[in-house]
């Protein structure tokens, strides 16, 4: 009786030990981030032979004295992490700290890893085939290190967005341009409208990336339903002027007031322009461009039409980084326009020679580039014909 | 029963061994650093401790709070004063200051209305990145109080591109950490300056290139020796030569080297052409143009200088394009180039005389072309001749036209 009992025991603490073994195992085996990464940190802060100084801030003091930070640092980045944090330390402080630590890290590890090539660079650099083949190599060996790098982040941080700064400030822009794009309405409908804006784009946004994909014409017909739905809402909530409004600042024709270089236009003279735009969709550009001539007059609509052209955006910025005045810009774009002109008629004209042309549009050539010196400075002129100056060099060179 | 019994205790012996010998490695490798072939070893700024402290008591006590502040300098101080590593007070900081200024640079509004264009929308819009130009350099301002003036040459999102580390430190090549920063931070500040300028630098941006460049020469001279810093010149002039002049033109590692060499001889350490990832020609003069190809005749002899002449030029360029696009053999592309060269040169010719007339010239030239068309036509076979007439080959029929 007391053997059979003996061996019931002996048996349950085999039983014990071996889930012991198996769960230890299934442990090391299931830890994906590799755990030399983890206990690699470079400790940096000892504990002082003697104390440190401490300044004469608001602090309670006592406890500063007693606190060092070799207290919280450790080769292990999961102590170091947990240190960090028993202290209260800011989630976002830990991850700055954090991230900033293991990129160092991997930026040793980046070193290297180039630093084995680093004596064939002579070599590499004439043969561009094994030189690819070689970064194809470094570029797979990089994205490994950098998924390293990612796991031993979320092992530490968890599951965060690593939103980049430049992400974070793409946002933060694309937030203010929406704000000032309702800045027409009163503050509380504007939230209305934004929020209503948020929710529809992340509606689309599901759409787009629902696993697995749907068909293309599905997503159109979602789409376009989706679209019907937010104009609905829309109408709900904007009054019919707020809506008139609304629906002219999302016209194509509102996009315009980006690039029309150097005209001068009030608020009420380009939302009459884009109503016309909007008014008479599906009508001949002629009658539409009719219209706002009409509208604006003959030698506004010129400037208007000018401030369109690329070759005139062209003088435009290199004028307008310059400090050129308007009036500079656009004689220095006239010049242009009456070169170009001229060099057309003498081509175009039978009767004169190939030597007497060539000649003629050497002289018309050397002209304009003159003029064009003189009205916009030699800087600015020097920058604008290496930018923009090839149909220079065509006025005295294509017969 | 006893043998069962034996066997059962023997196993939990094994077990628990086994138990052990895990529990004691997981221990150990939480604690120690696994050093394997592919890992960086560890540098310590001073002697390891070993085992993570209990911070149980002291924590008890001791909160972030206690040195966390508003005010940057008091929170600098108070980091300092608990003994943070120097680095880890930059990290904290820098972050901190750097989050909180694109914060307020990317709020910085539009201070005109929606419906504004032309002369009144470009001044709010310059305006606007003048505001962010001062936030940013007010952020680069404290940063230099609070920290002094080695500040990290990346933000956080730079330092994350692994792939781009790798190449600039591949170009860079085996410099020491604290110059490959040096020359890391002033290709960044090269860099900010092209990019604020939207490709058009004003004379005033180019004095700050200028300032920037000779200062950093200087201190790199200073902290390289002279064969590190020619090292890094040619190798710098190098990844502009095969990226440009000698995309095509075949040379060894050697001559590649020599000739980087020539090349930041004349045109100096083309700190630009890496910061700018473009080709620098632009601040070359003529006559450093004149002496590189001189140099370059004298290093290469007249045979092989011909050769590079024909690869960089985009006439070649493109007959060679077209010639790999019909498989053709190479040598047809070489013939077909000597064929324009040689006509291009006999046009030139009769047209400058001046001892023709005009129509004597055009038959003149319409015999050339005629000769030279049936040559081409010949090289590339019937097919390819009439799709090269019509891609690129205008001028083998067109070029005598008045």
């Amino acid at each position: 009786m007391k053997l059979s009992a003996l061996l019931f025991c002996s048996l349950a603490f085999n039983a014990l030990l071996a889930l012991l073994v198996w769960n230890s195992w299934f442990k090391t085996r299931s830890n994906t981030t590799p755990v030399n990464s983890l206990t690699n940190r470079t400790v940096r802060a000892f504990a002082p032979a003697q104390k440190a100084e401490i300044p004469a801030a608001t602090r309670p003091r006592e406890v500063l004295e007693t606190f060092h930070w070799s207290q919280l640092e450790s080769e292990d980045y999961r102590v170091y992490t947990a240190n960090l944090r028993e202290l209260s330390c800011p989630e976002a402080t830990v991850r700055d700290i954090v991230i900033a630590d293991v990129n160092e890290m991997f930026y040793r590890r980046v070193n290297d890893l180039v630093g084995s090539v680093q004596n064939r660079f002579w070599e590499l650099m004439t043969k561009p085939k094994e030189l690819q083949q070689l970064v194809d190599e470094k570029w797979k060996e990089l994205k490994e290190l950098d998924a390293e790098r990612t796991l031993l982040l979320q092992e530490l941080l968890g599951k965060f967005e690593r939103t980049s700064a430049r992400q974070e400030s793409a946002n933060l822009e694309s937030r203010e341009l929406s704000r000032q794009f309702v800045d027409f309405l009163v503050p509380e409908k504007a939230d209305e409208y934004l929020k209503l804006e948020q929710r529809f784009a992340v509606a689309r946004d599901a759409f787009h990336s629902r696993q697995p994909p749907i068909s293309q014409n599905e997503l159109q017909t979602q789409l376009k339903q989706l679209q019907e739905q937010q104009d609905h809402e829309l109408a709900e909530l904007l009054s019919p002027d707020e809506l008139e409004e609304y629906r002219l600042r999302k016209s194509g024709f509102a996009d315009l007031r980006h690039k029309l270089s150097g005209f001068q236009a009030t608020g009420e003279e380009l939302r009459e322009l884009a109503r016309i735009e909007n008014d008479m969709d599906g009508t001949q550009p002629a009658e539409r461009r009719e219209r706002m001539k009409e509208f604006l007059g003959a030698d506004r609509f010129a400037q208007f039409e000018r401030a369109q052209s690329p070759q005139y955006q062209e003088i435009y910025q290199v004028g307008d980084r310059f400090g050129l005045s308007n009036a500079e810009i656009a004689d220095a774009y006239e010049m242009r326009k009456v070169a170009e002109g001229s060099a057309r008629q003498l081509r175009s004209d039978q009767h004169v020679s190939l030597q007497n042309r060539m000649a003629a549009l050497k002289v018309i050539q050397e002209e304009t580039t003159r003029a064009l010196t003189d009205v916009l400075g030699p800087e600015a002129y020097n920058t604008y014909r290496s930018r923009s100056g090839q149909w220079l060099d065509e006025l005295g060179t294509k017969p | 029963m006893k043998l069962a019994l034996a066997f059962s205790l023997g196993l939990n012996v094994a077990l628990a061994m086994i138990t052990w010998r895990n529990s004691k490695e997981q221990f150990r490798a939480l604690q120690k650093p696994v050093t394997s072939p592919a890992v960086t070893q560890i540098r310590y700024e001073h002697t390891p401790i070993s085992p993570p402290i209990e911070l149980g008591a002291i924590t008890n006590r001791f909160q972030w709070r206690m040195i966390e502040s508003r005010n940057y300098e008091e929170y600098v101080r108070n980091l300092r004063a608990v003994g943070c590593p120097e680095k880890t007070v930059r990290d904290i900081i820098v972050a901190e200051v750097r989050k909180t200024y694109s914060a307020r640079s990317a709020s910085v509004p539009l201070a005109t209305s929606f419906w504004s264009c032309g002369p009144e929308r470009q001044a709010a819009e310059r305006r606007r990145v003048q505001n962010q130009r001062d936030l940013d350099q007010e952020s680069q301002t404290l940063l230099r109080h609070l920290l002094g003036s080695d500040l990290p040459a990346e933000s956080q999102e730079e330092a994350e591109d692994l792939v781009e580390q790798a190449i600039l430190r591949f170009l860079a090549g085996p410099l020491p950490d604290a110059v490959f920063e040096k020359v890391h931070l002033v290709l960044k500040q090269m860099s900010d300056i092209e990019q604020r300028s939207n490709d058009i630098l004003l004379p005033s941006e180019k004095q700050q290139l200028w300032n920037l460049r000779q200062q950093s020469l200087a201190s790199l001279q200073r902290f390289l020796s002279s064969a590190q810093y020619d090292e890094l010149t040619r190798r710098f002039a190098a990844s502009q030569l095969v990226d440009h002049e000698f995309r095509d033109f075949q040379v060894s590692g050697s001559e590649l080297r020599e000739i980087a060499g020539l090349y930041a001889g004349i045109y100096g350490l083309p700190l630009e052409a890496v910061a700018f990832s473009g080709n620098d020609e632009e601040g070359h003069t003529v006559e450093q143009k004149a002496l590189f190809e001189n140099s370059l005749l004298g290093f290469l002899g007249e045979t092989r200088f011909a050769e590079y002449k024909r690869e960089t030029d985009s006439e070649f360029q493109n007959i060679k394009a077209f010639i790999e696009q019909q498989s053709l053999s190479p040598e047809v592309a070489i013939k077909i180039y000597e064929s324009k060269t040689l006509f291009d040169e006999h046009s030139r010719h009769l047209k400058q005389a001046g001892i023709l007339s005009a129509s004597e010239i055009e038959n003149e030239l319409q015999q050339a072309q005629r000769s030279m068309r049936s040559a081409v036509q010949q090289l590339l076979g019937g097919k390819s001749f009439e799709l090269y007439v019509r891609q690129q080959g205008g001028w083998v029929t067109n070029s005598t036209r008045p």
